[in-house]
This record gives C-alpha cells, sequence and structure tokens, in this order.
C-alpha cells in the first residue's frame, strides 16, 4: 500500500517547493517589514497605530461597507443567474455561462473606462454618488466569480429530494427556502469569498470612477508607494488575519466538493 | 401550463437582459473604435484608422503579444503545477497535504496588491533576481492563478472512485499508466475549468503585473492605467478596437463551443494551450537572441511617458520654418539617436527605452531593482537622487562649448542655465548632474465659455462653489500641496507690500516651501474641505473631461494644458490656461545620469551625453514640443530654429489688423527687451498655447521652485496625504450605525437559530 501511494505523493514535490519559494517566503518578508521600523527594529508600532488611528479604521469600514454592499448586489443578481441555468433544460446552458465569464477577457480596466461614460450619461456628475458608482463597478468586475461556484453547486443538486419535498407537501417556496438554498450554501460562500475581497482591495476601479476615498487596497498601495513598507506590510497583514478569520468561520458551512472559483466548463 | 410558460420567459428576459448589461460597455468601446474620437463621449467621424494602429503600432503589437503570451504562458505553469500539486497533495499524509492546502490558500485570500508586492520583494531584493529576465513577472501571475487550478482539481479527485488507481494497479498498470489512463481522464474537467480561470485571471490582473514587469515590457492594464503625462491617444483608442477584436474572437468560441461536441471542445483547450507554450517559450527565447553585439553599447534610458517623439509623424505634418528648416518625425528619437551616433563616432549604440508614470514609481523602481544609465525625473527627484549620491556628474566635455555636438550649453535658454547653476543641493549646483529636458507651470486650465480669467487666475477656483464638483485636482501629493498652500497664504501673497518686497523671489519660495507640521495640519483642514467641492483627483484623465465637459477647470501643468488645447479645439472646444495670481509652481524635468546604470564605464558615459545633446539639437527639441505640447529648454544658441517654429504655430498672419507683441527675449537671449525675440501674434492668443507653453516674463516672476523635503518632512506630507484621503470614522451617518446594528442583530439570531434547529435536525451529532 504504501509503494503504491509513494509515486502519487511526489507529485506533490514541485508545487510544495513552489508554494515555500513563492507564497511562503514572500509572506514572511511582509511579517517581517510589518513588525518592524525604519532602522530595522522590531517594533509594534505599526499595529498599535492601526487600531489607534480613526483614517485608518474609518478607511477599514468603509472598504467593508462597499465590500458588503458589492457582495450583497452580486448575490441577488447571480443566485437567480445560477440557479434558472442549472435547473434550466437548455441544451447551451454551458455557453451561457461562459459568456458571463468571458468579458473578463477585455481587461477590467478598459471595460471600466467605457462603463464610466455610461455612468456619466445617466447620471449627469460621477461626483455626486461615488459610493454607488464604486459598487457598480465592482460588481460589474465581480458577477462572474459568485455566479461560477453557485452553478456548480447548484448543477449537483439532487433532484430527487425536490420531487420528495414536492410529494411531502411542501409549496414551492418552502422547497426553495427550506432545501434548494440551505443546499446552496456552500456555492454561496465560495462565492461570497472570491467577491468580498477584491471589493475590499482592487482600488483602480474606485480610481477611474473618480472615488477618491481610499479603501484598504489603496492605503495599502500608497503606503508602499510612499517608500513606508513596514506600515503598508502591516495593513497587509491585518487585511489578510481579517479575511483569513472569516474564511474559517465559513469553511464548515462550505461542501468539500466546491472548488473556489467553480468549474468553467 | 402557462404559468410555467410564462416562467421560463421571464428567465430567458432575465437572463438576457442581464447579458445585455454586462456586454453593454464594451458595445460602446465597439461603436467608439469605428470613430476618430479621442475620447468616450465626443463623436466624431466613422473611421477604419484604430485598426490600422492596431495591425501597424509596433508597440502595441508587442503590448498585445506580450499580455497574450504571459495569460497564456503562466496558465499552463499553473496547470500544471497545480493539478500536480492537488494529486499529489491529496494522496499525501494529512501533514504535508494540510500545509499545501493551507499555503495554496494565501494567495486566494490575500490582496493582488500585497501579493505582487510580495512577491516583489521577495524575489527582487531578497533573491537579487532582475525584473528583466521576466521571471518575477511569471512567477507573480502563476501565484495568482495556480491556486485556482489547485481548488479546480481537488472537488475531482474527491469525487473520484479511489478504487479505481487501485484497480488499475492491480491489473498490471504502473504508476504512470494508471495515472495518465484513469486518474486524469477522471480529473480533466476539473484541469480544464482551472486552466480557463487562470487564462482569465492573468488576463484580468493589473496588480501583479505593475510590481513585478520589467521596467521595458507593458501588459494592456499597465499601460491603461500607468500612462500619465501626455498619453498617446492614438495606442488608447486603438485598445478600443483591440476590445471589439476580442469580443468578436468570445462570440467565436462560444458559437464553436456551441457547434463542437464537449470532448472536442476540451481537445481545442488542449491545443491552445499547446500553442500557449509555444508562444511564450518564444517570448523567452527572444530577449536572449537579441542579446547585444559585442562592440554595442546598451544605453537604458527611462523617461515618462510619452515624453519624446516616437516618430511616424503624417506628410502633411511637416514642420517648414521661416528660417528654411523642414522637420518631420519619421521615427521614434531614440532610434534617430542610434543611427546619428554611429554616423558621428562609428560606435554602435542601442538605446533600451522604458517609461515610468510618476517621480515616485521612478524611485521605487530604482529601489526594486531596475537600474537604468540615464532617467529623467522633475526638480525634487533630480534634488533626492543627487543628495543620496545616486547620480553620476556630467564629464568636463559635456560642458565644451567648443565641440559642435555638444548642444545642449550651447543651445540651452540663458534663463535655464541661470536656474540651474544657481540652485544648489548639499552645496553643489544642479547642472553639474543634470540638464534640463522640459520645463513649465503649474495652472488652471479652464473653459472660458464657463468660467472667467479672474475666476480662473486664483488657487480659491478649488473652493468656488459656483463650479461645485466640476473641478479637478491632480492626483499626487505635491501638486495639489502646493495648490492647497497657496491657497491658505492668498491674503499674504497678494499685499501690494510683500509683492514690492525686495527679497519677493525669495520669501516667495521660502513660503511655499514651507512643511512645517502646523502648516502641514491647516493644509490638510482646508484640503479636506476643498474636496467636498472638486470633482475628483486626477492625473491623465482631466484632459479628456475637459474635452467633454464634465468638468470646467483642471489643475493641469502647461504642457498638457497646451496638449489639451490642441487636442479640444479638434472637437471644437477652446480651452485657456490661467496662472494664479498668488504664485506658480516652476518646475523642470531633467536628465541625470545614475552611477549604478554607468558604473564607470566612459564609453557608455560618453553615449548617455550624446543622447541628452542629441535631444538638445533645436530641430529635435521641436519635434519633442511638436509631439508632446510641453516647452523645451533650449532655446538654441546661434541657431534659430525653435524661435522661427513659434512663429510658425503661433505669429499673426500678415493681414492681422492688431498683432499683439509677446516678447520672450528672457528665455531667448538673457534680455527681454531683446527686440529679435518678440513673438507678434494674434489677439486670440491671449491666454491659450503661446502663453501657456511659454510663460511671460511677468508670470515666471510670480513661480517658486518647490524643493527637496527630507525624509521626514515627506513622510510628513504623505501622511496628510493619506488622511485627506482616509474615510473618518466620525463621518459616518448615525442612521448607518443603525442600520448596521440592525443587521449584525438579525444575523446574529439567524445563526442561533440555524443552530438550534441544526442540532433538532441532526440529534446524533449532538449525543457524541
Amino acid at each position: 500500500m504504501r509503494g503504491l501511494h509513494f509515486s502519487r505523493k511526489q507529485l506533490a514535490v514541485p508545487y510544495g517547493l513552489f508554494l515555500t519559494c513563492f507564497v511562503a517566503l514572500p509572506l514572511l518578508v511582509i511579517i517581517y517589514y510589518a513588525f518592524t521600523n525604519g532602522e530595522g527594529h522590531f517594533s509594534v508600532d505599526n499595529l498599535v497605530g492601526f487600531f489607534t488611528s480613526p483614517n485608518t479604521i474609518g478607511t477599514l469600514c468603509y472598504s467593508f461597507a462597499i465590500a458588503i454592499v458589492t457582495t450583497v448586489v452580486c448575490l441577488l443578481f447571480a443566485y437567480p443567474v445560477a440557479y434558472i441555468l442549472s435547473q434550466s433544460e437548455w441544451k447551451q446552458k454551458n455557453v451561457i455561462v461562459v459568456m458571463f465569464v468571458l468579458p473578463m477577457w477585455i481587461n477590467f480596466t478598459l471595460r471600466i473606462t467605457a462603463l464610466k461614460e455610461i455612468l456619466t450619461l445617466l447620471e449627469g456628475n460621477l461626483a455626486y454618488f461615488p459610493f454607488f458608482n464604486s459598487v457598480v463597478g465592482m460588481t460589474y468586475d465581480f458577477l462572474p466569480f459568485m455566479i461560477l461556484p453557485m452553478y456548480t453547486t447548484l448543477c449537483k443538486l439532487d433532484h430527487s429530494l425536490l420531487e420528495a419535498a414536492a410529494d411531502l407537501g411542501a409549496s414551492p417556496v418552502q422547497i426553495f427556502l427550506k432545501v434548494t438554498l440551505p443546499l446552496s450554501v456552500p456555492g454561496i460562500i465560495s462565492g461570497v469569498v472570491m467577491v468580498f475581497l477584491p471589493s475590499m482591495t482592487n482600488y483602480v476601479v474606485l480610481d477611474m470612477l473618480y472615488n477618491s476615498t481610499y479603501i484598504m487596497g489603496s492605503l495599502i498601495g500608497s503606503y508602499f508607494s510612499a517608500y513606508d513598507w513596514h506600515n503598508g506590510s502591516m495593513i497587509a497583514l491585518i487585511l489578510l488575519l481579517i479575511i483569513l478569520v472569516f474564511t474559517l468561520v465559513t469553511d464548515r458551512y462550505s461542501d468539500d466538493n466546491t472548488g473556489r472559483g467553480g468549474a468553467l466548463l | 401550463m402557462t404559468n410555467k410558460g410564462n416562467k421560463k420567459h421571464l428567465a430567458r428576459i432575465y437572463i438576457a437582459v442581464l447579458l445585455l448589461l454586462i456586454y453593454l460597455p464594451i458595445l460602446v468601446l465597439m461603436v467608439y473604435s469605428f470613430t476618430t474620437s479621442t475620447t468616450i463621449g465626443a463623436i466624431r467621424g466613422f473611421s477604419m484608422g484604430n485598426y490600422q494602429t492596431l495591425v501597424q503600432n509596433e508597440e502595441l503589437r508587442s503590448m498585445i503579444f506580450g499580455t497574450l503570451a504571459l495569460a497564456s504562458g503562466s496558465a499552463v505553469i499553473a496547470t500544471v503545477l497545480g493539478t500536480l500539486g492537488a494529486i499529489g497533495g491529496f494522496y499525501s499524509r494529512p501533514l504535508a497535504g494540510g500545509a499545501i492546502a493551507a499555503l495554496n490558500e494565501v494567495p486566494v485570500v490575500n490582496a493582488d496588491v500585497v501579493t505582487g508586492f510580495s512577491v516583489c520583494i521577495a524575489l527582487v531584493v531578497v533573491c537579487g533576481l532582475d525584473k528583466s529576465t521576466f521571471v518575477p513577472l511569471v512567477v507573480g501571475h502563476v501565484v495568482l492563478s495556480a491556486p485556482f487550478v489547485y481548488l479546480s482539481v481537488i472537488p475531482k479527485l474527491k469525487q473520484m472512485d479511489s478504487s479505481l488507481y487501485e484497480a488499475a494497479m492491480d491489473l498490471g498498470a504502473t504508476p504512470t499508466q494508471a495515472l495518465t489512463k484513469v486518474v486524469l481522464p477522471q480529473i480533466s474537467s476539473g484541469i480544464v475549468s482551472g486552466f480557463a480561470l487562470a487564462l482569465t485571471l492573468s488576463l484580468d490582473d493589473y496588480f501583479i503585473a505593475s510590481y513585478t514587469k520589467p521596467a521595458t515590457f507593458d501588459t494592456i492594464s499597465t499601460y491603461v492605467v500607468n500612462a500619465t503625462k501626455g498619453s498617446q491617444t492614438e495606442i488608447k483608442t486603438a485598445l478600443w478596437a483591440l476590445s471589439t477584436v476580442i469580443f468578436v474572437v468570445v462570440i467565436l468560441i462560444v458559437v464553436g463551443m456551441n457547434v463542437a461536441a464537449k470532448k472536442k471542445a476540451q481537445k481545442l483547450m488542449l491545443s491552445v494551450a499547446l500553442f500557449a507554450t509555444a508562444v511564450t517559450a518564444g517570448l523567452f527565447v527572444s530577449p536572449t537572441t537579441a542579446k547585444a553585439a559585442d562592440d554595442e553599447i546598451v544605453l537604458r534610458v527611462c523617461n515618462w511617458e510619452e515624453y519624446i517623439d516616437l516618430g511616424d509623424w503624417d506628410e502633411e505634418e511637416l514642420i517648414d520654418l521661416g528660417n528654411g528648416a523642414e522637420i518631420l518625425g519619421v521615427n521614434p528619437m531614440y532610434e534617430d539617436f542610434e543611427q546619428w551616433y554611429y554616423e558621428t563616432t562609428g560606435q554602435r549604440v542601442r538605446v533600451e527605452y522604458s517609461c515610468f508614470g510618476t517621480n515616485e514609481d521612478l524611485y521605487n523602481q530604482l529601489t526594486l531593482g531596475d537600474t537604468y544609465d540615464l532617467v529623467c525625473p522633475s526638480d525634487y527627484m533630480l534634488m533626492k537622487l543627487m543628495s543620496e549620491g545616486m547620480a553620476e556628474p556630467f564629464s568636463e566635455h559635456f560642458f565644451d562649448e567648443n565641440d559642435e555636438n555638444n548642444y545642449y550649453v550651447r543651445g540651452v535658454s540663458p534663463y535655464i542655465a541661470d536656474v540651474f547653476a544657481k540652485n544648489e543641493i548639499g552645496g553643489e549646483a544642479w547642472n553639474r548632474y543634470a540638464a534640463c529636458y522640459m520645463w513649465g507651470t503649474t495652472g488652471v486650465l479652464y473653459n472660458p465659455e464657463v468660467m472667467t480669467e479672474e475666476e480662473a487666475s486664483t488657487w480659491a477656483v478649488f473652493d468656488n462653489p459656483k463650479f461645485y464638483r466640476q473641478l479637478t485636482l491632480k492626483d499626487n501629493v505635491r501638486d495639489t500641496y502646493f495648490a492647497g498652500l497657496g491657497y491658505l497664504r492668498a491674503n499674504e501673497l497678494t499685499t501690494e507690500e510683500f509683492l514690492n518686497d525686495p527679497d519677493y523671489q525669495e520669501k516667495l519660495t521660502q513660503i511655499m516651501n514651507d512643511v512645517s507640521p502646523e502648516t502641514i495640519a491647516e493644509v490638510e483642514r482646508l484640503l479636506q474641505h476643498i474636496m467636498g467641492n472638486i470633482y475628483a483627483l486626477e492625473t491623465d484623465s482631466g484632459k479628456a473631461d475637459m474635452v467633454t465637459g464634465k468638468i470646467v477647470a483642471n489643475y493641469q501643468w502647461s504642457g498638457d494644458a497646451v496638449y489639451a488645447m490642441d487636442q479640444a479645439e479638434e472637437d471644437g472646444v477652446y480651452l485657456s490656461y490661467a496662472v494664479p495670481k498668488e504664485c506658480s509652481n516652476l518646475w523642470f524635468d531633467g536628465w541625470m545620469m545614475l552611477k549604478k546604470g554607468i558604473a564607470g564605464d566612459a564609453k557608455k558615459q560618453a553615449a548617455a551625453e550624446a543622447f541628452v545633446n542629441f535631444l538638445s539639437r533645436p530641430d529635435n527639441a521641436v519635434r519633442n514640443m511638436y509631439y508632446i505640447g510641453y516647452t523645451s529648454a533650449i532655446a538654441g544658441g546661434d541657431d534659430d530654429t525653435v524661435f522661427s517654429y513659434l512663429d510658425w504655430c503661433y505669429g499673426a498672419e500678415e493681414d492681422e489688423a492688431d498683432p499683439v507683441a509677446y516678447p520672450l527675449g528672457y528665455f531667448f537671449s538673457g534680455d527681454n527687451a531683446d527686440e529679435d525675440y518678440i513673438v507678434y501674434t494674434s489677439d486670440e492668443q491671449v491666454g491659450r498655447q503661446l502663453y501657456t507653453q511659454y510663460p511671460s516674463q511677468e508670470i515666471i516672476g510670480r513661480t517658486a521652485v518647490m524643493g527637496y523635503f527630507d525624509e521626514t518632512e515627506t513622510k510628513n506630507i504623505n501622511q496628510m496625504w493619506i488622511n485627506i484621503r482616509c474615510f473618518h470614522i466620525a463621518d459616518v451617518p448615525p442612521a448607518v450605525w443603525a442600520f448596521t446594528v440592525a443587521v449584525v442583530l438579525v444575523l446574529l439570531a439567524l445563526v442561533i437559530h440555524q443552530r438550534r434547529s441544526r442540532m433538532w435536525y441532526e440529534p446524533k451529532k449532538t449525543e457524541k
């Protein structure tokens, strides 16, 4: 038995090495910078600074607000798509799923440029609705990440369960709430993780839509470009921890059979 | 039945509408790609010009090719690594498998900006890898996408019947056979979707590339975002055409998938992957094959984006000057230099030309592992590089006026020469290390139909409620700090007493360089207030927004203002430029050699100095000015090409009844009363291009150079900038607090409720 498994285990070596060199090492670099000051001495000033400054805490809240609203909006738009496509008997439903993803082949910077003009046409002056515009831009950019995992999960839904519920006298609404929705939770969670994080950090969307308020990503980026790697790293680390806690908490609800990001074909 | 039919229709309509919304921006890009418009919003005539550029423009082609090669190459590597990792990790002992799974999660949950930065630091700063090898870029993209391949494959492994592998082995298959014949087919759909996802992530990336890319290379996204000072419109609009092409390809793929059976589609994917590998191989091979010949000098030059003549002018753009000179830009200027240098010295030189977006970007590039021989930052960054000992002084020969090829010393404006001789840092004059390239003022570009000259001629304009949300400031701390400070001190700066002070110039410079903590705090408060009145902070988009009328005034560098006026005229919009009455920022961009790049190589230093001289040749100075709109530091010396160019551009028509005299002697000969250097221009030019490009001596009188701040001061104003941009917790409206609390309570209640019902549904678990 051992001999049999040996060759398969070895396959993990290249990826393990890759992760060690290019994920673990950079992470250590970030941790090093986060806990040192300009002279290279150990310091927790950056950590204390983050939690005592009303600016950074405010930015954290603002990012949370944008990310939560974006995620909820994505969810509301994406769930029906995933549900309709997974339940339909259309022959081309895979093609339609792909059509939702393929705009991403045109880089988001170009798509947001065009979106900006459409929003201007509708609103007159973009500066009046910075929050709204940011949410629209992010939703537009990240919607595919929400659709994919939910679609994968819903496709695997066992139809006999639905039929059983119907036979037992459940109304369509009851079936949806008591059977379909709970069973799609794993997909929802992977989708939420996929959308929530980039909407806290993708500041180029905000820049291009003229929202000059910082979110976490812009805060980190601006510290990096102002040669203050220590503060930037600390904020990056704090953000990483927040997201990590979030994923750990939700992990027990997720179904192991759903890949984050979902299947495309 | 009808109910069901209705529902079906509703579903179809929903999907169709959503798809339409998603493709709408792309459709907008498509429509504009067939016009001559330079900005979206201003429609011009039909044209296929963008498609022509797309096919012909070398720079654009290599950018597109590079982006595609990077995406496909990194996706292939990520797919191989991620798949192997998933299979290996899945069958490993829990500890090893768990470690892989945990590390795999890091890039997934890390912000892209952090991934990009940390990979860059780890590879370039810690391991000393060179960015120009493309290794950091490819590694960065694999780090971005491999974890998603892993996550797509793992579920398929879990679904697979684990006894299949053992059965194959029992039937006599080798482990390799069992793997390729049994396991791989079972998980192939996961691999294919992982590959597709990897490809998509790489194509859509900006952050990773911006930190790890070699300086001479741009992906589509880094080009779109980083192009700041005077971006080249031709390429920008050609990218719309590119979007259209991608869109058509996408549609073809979708149709193709519809036709082909699923298996075939997978084969198609495989062949795409193979093609991609070949392309990537080409990417790695081509830089090595282009290695320098032994006798060739490679000169690494880094300049602002779009800050040099890149040639390719139309025939009718020929500039035929009054002094007989005829000027036409055919090739990029740095290629002409290679030719010229070979002809004059017999030495072959190859210019490796690259661009930066901001002074800070350049400095970051220098600290994050890029090496250049010759760079062109602004005044304060020149000072910073000098004071940190990074600059290489010019040789004595560079200052020898008797050498006819020393165009810089022979032709530099006496006014500029004076500034560069008088200003010092660490006891040494600027001119020992830096040669001025372009210079100008900062001011307000405004639309005279909506705003009067008086309203525009003050820093207070950005606080003017009449133009609520129709003004833009610069998205960089130094420029905007200057504007804020000018506004803060407006009263003091405009008193008769101050204006007539014998030490006016010195005092003005002192006031405008005040970065004491108290002043910073005052400016911070003021700017915070102003932020509520402006439309946006921008670096590049302001020019286009002026043309489309979204904004009516734009804080602008003089050269970009000229460029914007020229562009706007083509759309029938006439813009003006005003220098605030309080003061303006006088800035200079200059060429500087770097110690680390030149590294004591006399041949290389000679080539770098010759490059500066070649740019300073009067006809080349004119080419650059015509192309980018900025003002060259070259007056020409005995050569009157530059002045003839001004006359050619702005001189009054011969039948002009009442030409206005505009003396520029201070710049060309050092004496403003010099009658040889008066431009007679039309009335309409007042406040427009000529006035913007060459400020009058009176305007120069109220300008101040903003110097270099030491580390603490820089940190302080950077922190001020971050404070202004951050969201303040106190600004949250009470209603939002109430709503948040309510949502949290509801969520808590839901979780508790769910736990209870779980206990009820799954009694076994609780019994345990």
